[in-house]
């Protein structure tokens, strides 16, 4: 294996977070991802990582330490529309409830949106819906309105209003929590395409069976909100003890790699 | 396996384990009846939702006119349905929405019921109070009460100008409901809000109108689910007190819920570019047949007033 | 409480819904103002949510059941100006949905639930409710009263907007042309209704909602901060331009429609006209002949001038007019439904 110069994308400098005083969910993290990494982010629930995953996408701010991504130094007051809108337009967040990502009155309208905020001409937008309609397969929703479609539909089109902005960045809170066996593979088969077309993916899971299909590299929260381990994923899965340590497995949990 | 399962068990009380068979079901019926009536409401959101859905999108008669053109023309028509007190030309107007309907596919029966059975029907009946001879004066035509009997001088009457000014409220109701349900059928939510758009209602508006309208959905199945989980659970029989406070709480429930919902969907919005400014990209552009259609709405509208003229 | 359309005249309902135009726009700068960041989504689903607060049945004692509208809730927890947006939404959704309350009344039934109640119920609430600790038992009374008298409030001015009716809009012979209730009936009942049995649910429900908020998300109370400085000033008035103008020619206009009461605008003889503007623009006798030639006036002349014959008339002229009418309509679909073939 030739190792490669890797470009870091995102570095935490012991940040930590609390929404409110007496409960902090993230304390003195560290933790650098690189450019073209799959990283999964593993803990029980409850543990910090929807937090984690929301300061990587420039929604909530560390109250102390230091955040920077793609070079720039991550602070609220710097964080302007303009930057705003650079920042959110590299990083791609699909989120757990697809009904959250989904607001829009139909799913055309869903997929234009990011593009329309992102200023791209009417003509552009077009074509762009119909290709990334294409590409996830999901023409014929286009007309349809989002909230009455099944959990797995919901998904390809949060997923769709994601990818139709192109993102160097794709962030996926529990991706595959209420998905059919079926779109979970069809999910996992497109992730493994953009991973190779080399798009930096980062996971946040609390599904063990998910982890080495779809990352390299995993960052293990225990339920004091601390890192507890970050390792590459064939080797986390054979340290039971650990697993067990911060409750993802319990004893009737075999391994079955 | 058997030792097992015995095990995990161990730890639930026994009487969870039990079946059992509940015959005292009917006491709570009656008791719950608002939760059924709630339940019933909810349920009437999404099957009108569907039913719209049904017929928008056909590509029929009104369907294919421009929303705005459209929207303005029915508003027309409700706006000329208050102008005019003349019961013949209110009868038209009724009758118009009617064939509009029948050309776009629209099952009649179906929205006459929707149109007229209801909320007509209602007026109708509060106003018949209203227009006995205490009210509005005019020669006998169904007498109720003869005069002298329970202190009236003159009785208690129905006048033929008291007959007209009950019908002429409950025509008025319909036709503004049958030219509102005709709107909404054939066009989808989406449209008539941007042809608001267009119309220069300010977009924030129209984004917070078409977010609400959409949210509706979302929290009525959370509401449904609430409904029915209280439903099933109640046996026996339940103070009507207690049951309005549980309703508040429902209500507070609720909003809690909804409240963290919306801080989930600003940061979702966020995520894709959104700073504040909401943008659209619906165009619409009047055709040849709209203004067609505009013409001979006009032309509608002039046999009208002369007929306003002539009766 | 929703008014439907048809008991209150045009010349009542424009006018308010003219006057709500400048009332929204107020509303959303200062919701833009008061109401964190998070304001767009958050109206939106305050609007859903009064949306099905007005879906919710309670009982009412004596076995019925009604609904509370919810507007001082929401004014309690995000101001009385997020309530209004919120519940003129939810009226407007309504409206166009389901029919409850009229689309021309919109206006008016949005003043009624959506201005009057959350202002007079929200500041009720805070005279009473003071600097008092929340969920203490004199802020629960403040909400109680503060939902009760707002809700009762509201009521009276859909009772007083009835009432006005049969006063100023009759016909010649003083049949009136919409509500037929005076004022000493619908105040009256309006009142009645709202005080023994809606108004009473309305405080329960609110004060219930309160109590619980307070006890399981306290943290809702603190969150009208101020929102960020880089804000865009969407709103302006140039945005309202094109609105408020072709309001204001409809407010200019219904003046006129006024000095009718007696004759609905389309019944104006030249005689009437000559009345009111002390002559008869050329243009319009001419035209008004043309008509009296086209269709004669009450009968056709074949008939003969019995009364038999003006019935028939009568009712020849409406058949002619509805066939005429329904000609029209039909023809439309039918070029409209080729035209779009030949489109596609």
């Amino acid at each position: 294996m030739i190792t490669e110069q890797k470009n870091t994308l995102f570095k935490l400098d012991s940040i930590a977070f609390a929404y409110s005083e007496k409960e902090p969910v993230l304390n003195d993290l560290s933790l650098e991802i690189f450019e073209g990494e799959r990283i999964s982010i593993l803990g029980a629930n409850g543990c910090g990582k929807t937090t984690l995953l929301k300061i990587l996408s420039g929604l909530i701010f560390p109250q102390s330490g230091e955040f920077t991504a793609f070079g720039d130094k991550i602070e609220q007051k710097n964080f302007s529309d303009k930057f705003s809108k650079v920042y959110h337009r590299k990083i791609g967040f699909i989120f757990q409830d697809s009904d959250i990502q989904l607001f829009c009155s139909t799913v055309y309208e869903e997929l234009a949106f990011g593009p329309l905020q992102f200023g791209l001409s009417q003509e552009l937008v077009k074509q762009r819906i119909n290709e990334t309609a294409q590409m996830l397969d999901i023409e014929h929703l286009l007309e349809k309105t989002p909230y009455k479609l099944s959990s797995g539909e919901k998904k390809k089109v949060a997923i769709a209003s994601v990818l139709i902005l192109n993102p160097d960045v794709l962030i996926l809170d529990e991706p595959t929590s209420s998905l059919d066996p079926r779109s979970q593979s069809w999910l996992l088969r497109l992730l493994h395409t953009l991973g190779d077309a080399g798009k930096t993916l980062i996971f946040a899971t609390h599904n063990l069976n998910l982890v080495p299909e779809v990352s390299d590299r995993a960052v293990l929260f225990d339920e004091d909100h601390n890192i507890a381990a970050d390792m590459l994923v064939m080797e986390l899965l054979k340290d039971e003890e650990l697993l067990k340590r911060v409750n993802l497995v319990d004893d009737n949990y075999h391994a079955c790699l | 396996m058997t030792e097992q399962r015995n095990n995990i068990y161990s730890d639930i009380p026994a009487w969870l384990l039990e079946k059992n068979l509940y015959n005292d079901m009917e006491a709570s019926a009656s008791k719950t009846h608002f939760i059924r009536k709630t339940l019933k409401h909810i349920s009437e959101v999404f099957e009108n939702e569907l039913f719209c859905e049904k017929f928008a999108g056909k590509p029929l008669f009104l369907q294919s006119i421009d929303p705005r053109v459209k929207l303005l023309t029915l508003i027309f028509y409700m706006v000329l349905s208050s102008f005019t007190s003349n019961i013949v030309v209110l009868l038209i107007l009724a009758v118009i929405p009617l064939l509009y309907a029948k050309l776009s596919g629209l099952e009649l029966k179906d929205y006459i019921r929707r149109s007229w059975l209801y909320i007509p029907v209602l007026v109708l009946v509060f106003s018949i109070p209203g227009v006995t001879s205490l009210f509005v004066k005019g020669s006998p035509l169904v007498t109720v009460l003869r005069p002298g009997v329970m202190g009236l001088q003159s009785g208690l009457y129905f006048s033929m100008n008291g007959i007209e000014v009950a019908l002429r409220i409950a025509l008025r109701a319909g036709i503004s409901l049958s030219f509102g349900f005709l709107l909404l059928l054939t066009t989808r939510w989406s449209k008539i809000t941007s042809a608001l758009a267009l119309m220069h209602v300010p977009l924030l508006f129209i984004s917070v109108l078409n977010m609400a309208y959409r949210y509706i959905f979302v929290i009525s199945a959370m509401a449904c689910d609430m409904m029915e989980a209280r439903y099933l659970r109640t046996v026996g029989k339940l103070d009507t007190s207690d049951n309005r406070r549980f309703m508040g709480h429902s209500v507070a429930h609720m909003f809690i819920k909804s409240h963290y919902l919306s801080e989930e969907i600003y940061d979702a919005m966020r995520c894709r570019g959104f700073t504040g400014r909401p943008v659209s990209c619906d165009k619409f552009k009047v055709k040849g047949t709209d203004i067609f259609f505009i013409i001979n709405n006009v032309i509608i509208v002039l046999i009208l007033i002369a007929g306003e003229h002539l009766f | 409480m929703h008014i439907p359309d048809g008991y209150l005249s045009l010349q009542t309902t424009i006018p308010v819904l003219a006057g709500m135009v400048p009332v929204w726009a107020v509303a959303f700068r200062k919701v833009k103002k008061t109401l964190s960041s998070k304001r767009i989504p958050a109206l939106a689903l305050c609007a859903a949510f009064s949306f099905l607060i007005m879906m919710f049945n309670v009982p009412v004692a004596g076995g019925s059941s009604g609904h509370a509208v919810g507007a001082v809730f929401i004014a309690i927890l995000l101001g009385p100006w997020a309530a209004t947006i919120s519940v003129s939404m939810a009226l407007l959704i309504q409206a166009l949905v389901f029919g409850d309350g009229g689309i021309i009344s919109f206006g008016i039934n949005c003043l009624n639930m959506a201005v009057v109640m959350p202002f007079t119920g929200y500041y009720l609430y805070k005279l009473i409710a003071g600097k008092s600790k929340l969920g203490s038992s004199r802020n629960l009374v403040g909400t109680f009263i503060g939902s009760y008298v707002g809700l009762n409030i509201a009521a009276i001015f859909a009772g007083f907007e009835l009432g006005i009716q049969p006063l100023l809009f009759k016909a010649a012979n003083g049949t009136p042309l919409y509500s037929p209730y005076p004022l000493s009936v619908s105040i009256p009942s309006m009142a009645l209704a709202h005080t023994v049995f809606a108004g009473p649910l309305e405080g329960i429900v609110t004060t219930a909602a309160i109590a619980y908020i307070i006890k399981f998300a306290p943290q809702l109370f603190g969150q009208n901060q101020p929102i960020l400085a880089d804000e865009p000033a969407v709103l302006s008035f140039k945005k309202y331009k094109a609105i408020l103008i072709s309001l204001a020619v409809l407010v200019v206009l219904t003046p006129i429609g006024l000095l009718a009461t007696g004759t609905a605008w389309g019944e104006w003889g030249t005689d009437e006209i000559k009345d009111k503007l002390g002559y008869i623009p050329k243009g319009f006798a001419a035209m008004a002949d043309k008509w009296h030639a086209l269709i004669p006036d009450y009968s056709l002349p074949a008939l003969g001038v019995s009364r038999v014959g003006t019935t028939l008339g009568y009712i020849l002229s409406a058949v002619v007019g509805i066939v005429l009418i329904s000609g029209l309509i039909i023809l439309t679909s039918k070029l409209i439904l080729r035209a779009q073939k030949g489109n596609k």
